[in-house]
């Protein structure tokens, strides 16, 4: 039991997640006021894309996957904020063109051995470089957080409400593009492109199911973020499960188990 | 440029919002043609007209949430994001997402939200204001239409706004609470001196509460007290296929 925290990349996963995920369920609460949560899943495939393009060009993965992230994420936000598109189409059109075109450059490229940890997260992808990288944009979205989150709150509420508060909407949707790509963007290499949602969305889901207040609700989904990705390093490191399978694994047997709460 | 602008009553206080020829179209349709009015402080203002007829467009202009295409808009002399910055008004959009009622968010947290400090005594009179006080832990999603109507109004009074900008604020709400509601829309009006605009399709109800009427068909089609509106011809204009008078023969 002892030796597993003697491992560098345990010790760097147990960091990673430290940030990360009381991170994902806080964005993922305003994401499902906003009914945005598909915007957590378009990013992580645009993530996908950016992994493929890094491993084709044999660069740094993550600096790529935040750059492209949210060019995308404020691309979205814009087309969405200008009518242009209604949000399910071009979330659609993002999600899709990441997975089409990262097929492309995994086809040409020689280095595919690590598809499996982009796509379901590893222990053992993550660098030392990495992990400055991830703490600096965690940093960075939760000052957001306590900066804005009464305005974000309100926005994600009701638009024109938040307008006429006085609150200047385009600067905090920008703002919330931003950060919602950077916290996704740290999250991909633990969690992997196909699951990093489900930490995203399924804590606050699963609070939801129990809780009666936003402020609960938040509270509860850390917690059981928190829980699921302690324990899911360990089920990880013990059975060979990808990483964000087993942390995925655990917040829907969490979930499950509000679920049943709540019937009765 | 042209002024003609149309005064409205109480006609001694200052100007709250002023609208010069403002005119506004959407892929070439146009919403709103050469309006022209100014509200007064203290005003209680009912807008009227059919569907499509600019009502919502009206509000969401004055509130600068669109641009005109011609024209001018003033909040207190100010362009509305000017004014905003500085001081917020109170608004109740036509529409919300029914996302929020399935979502676990108290009425003080809705309250509050969107307020970087709301001083407990505010919060207590927005909802005593409401009569909601007894439901301030409760989630939206207990709530009856009505309850969720007046949380959010409580959430439009909170920050104690000179403007009420309303958009349909009986809609789907059953008589007994529309008739308490408009009580409260009167008190705050005449003893909290705010100006209120309301956006209504309930021209008869709306006829006794305002102190205005402003019949509005992509124009202006007249406005006044409602007494002097509410005649035969101005309601003609205003709905020509839908209004049927009783005709008297004596």
């Amino acid at each position: 039991m002892i030796e597993i925290f003697e491992l560098n990349i345990i010790k760097r996963a147990f960091i990673i997640v430290s940030v990360i995920a009381p991170l994902a369920p806080l964005f993922g609460v305003f994401l499902l006021i906003r009914r945005y949560a598909f915007l957590a899943d378009t990013i992580a495939h645009v993530g996908f894309l950016a992994i493929a393009l890094s491993l084709f060009l044999g660069i740094n993965s993550l600096s790529v996957l935040i750059v492209l992230s949210i060019a995308v994420s404020v691309s979205v936000e814009q087309l969405r904020s200008k009518g242009r598109f209604p949000a399910e189409g071009s979330l659609s059109f993002f999600l899709y063109a990441g997975v089409a075109i990262s097929v492309l450059f995994i086809t040409f490229s020689h280095n595919t051995g690590s598809i499996m940890n982009i796509l379901f997260g590893s222990l053992s992808t993550v660098t030392r470089q990495d992990v400055y990288l991830i703490l600096a944009g965690a940093l960075l979205c939760g000052a957001f957080l306590l900066r804005y989150h009464k305005n974000l709150l309100n926005l994600c509420i009701d638009e024109e409400i938040a307008h006429a508060s006085g609150i200047n909407t385009s600067k905090v949707k920008i703002l919330f593009a931003v950060t919602v790509a950077l916290s996704i963007s740290i999250s991909i290499k633990t969690m992997g492109a196909l699951l990093i949602g489900s930490l995203m969305i399924i804590p606050p889901l699963t609070a939801m199911q129990i809780c009666r207040s936003l402020r609960s609700t938040a509270v509860a989904s850390i917690i059981f973020s928190l829980f699921s990705a302690y324990s899911g390093i360990f089920l990880s490191f013990y059975s060979g499960i990808p990483l964000g399978a087993s942390i995925s694994s655990i917040l829907i047997a969490l979930f499950l188990i509000s679920f049943i709460i709540r019937l009765f | 440029m042209k002024q003609n602008i149309l005064k409205i009553l109480p006609v001694k206080t200052k100007p709250v919002i002023t609208l010069t020829e403002v005119s506004y179209s959407v892929n070439g349709v146009v919403i709103l043609e050469d309006v022209s009015l100014q509200i007064n402080e203290g005003c209680y203002l009912g807008v009227v007209g059919p569907n499509g007829a600019g009502k919502t467009t009206l509000l969401r202009l004055i509130l600068g949430i669109i641009k005109p295409d011609k024209g001018e808009v003033l909040i207190y002399g100010q362009k509305p994001e000017e004014y905003l910055k500085s001081e917020p008004v109170g608004y109740l959009p036509q529409r919300i997402s029914q996302v929020i009622y399935e979502f676990p968010i108290t009425v003080e947290e809705l309250v509050k939200s969107g307020f970087e400090t709301i001083e407990r005594d505010s919060l207590q009179w927005a909802l005593d204001v409401f009569r909601i006080s007894n439901l301030r832990r409760k989630p939206l999603r207990e709530l009856s239409g009505g309850e969720r109507q007046k949380a959010f109004l409580a959430r439009a009074i909170v920050s104690k706004p000179r403007i009420l900008l309303l958009d349909e604020p009986t809609t789907g709400i059953d008589p007994t609470s529309r008739d308490e509601l408009l009580q409260i829309l009167e008190n705050l009006n005449r003893d909290f001196g705010i100006t209120i605009l309301v956006v209504t399709h309930d021209i008869g109800t709306f006829a006794h509460e305002a102190k205005c009427l402003l019949c509005l068909n992509r124009r202006v089609v007249c406005l006044g007290e409602p007494q002097k509106i509410l005649k035969e011809e101005y309601m003609r204009m205003l709905y020509p296929e839908h209004i049927v008078f009783p005709h008297r023969d004596d």
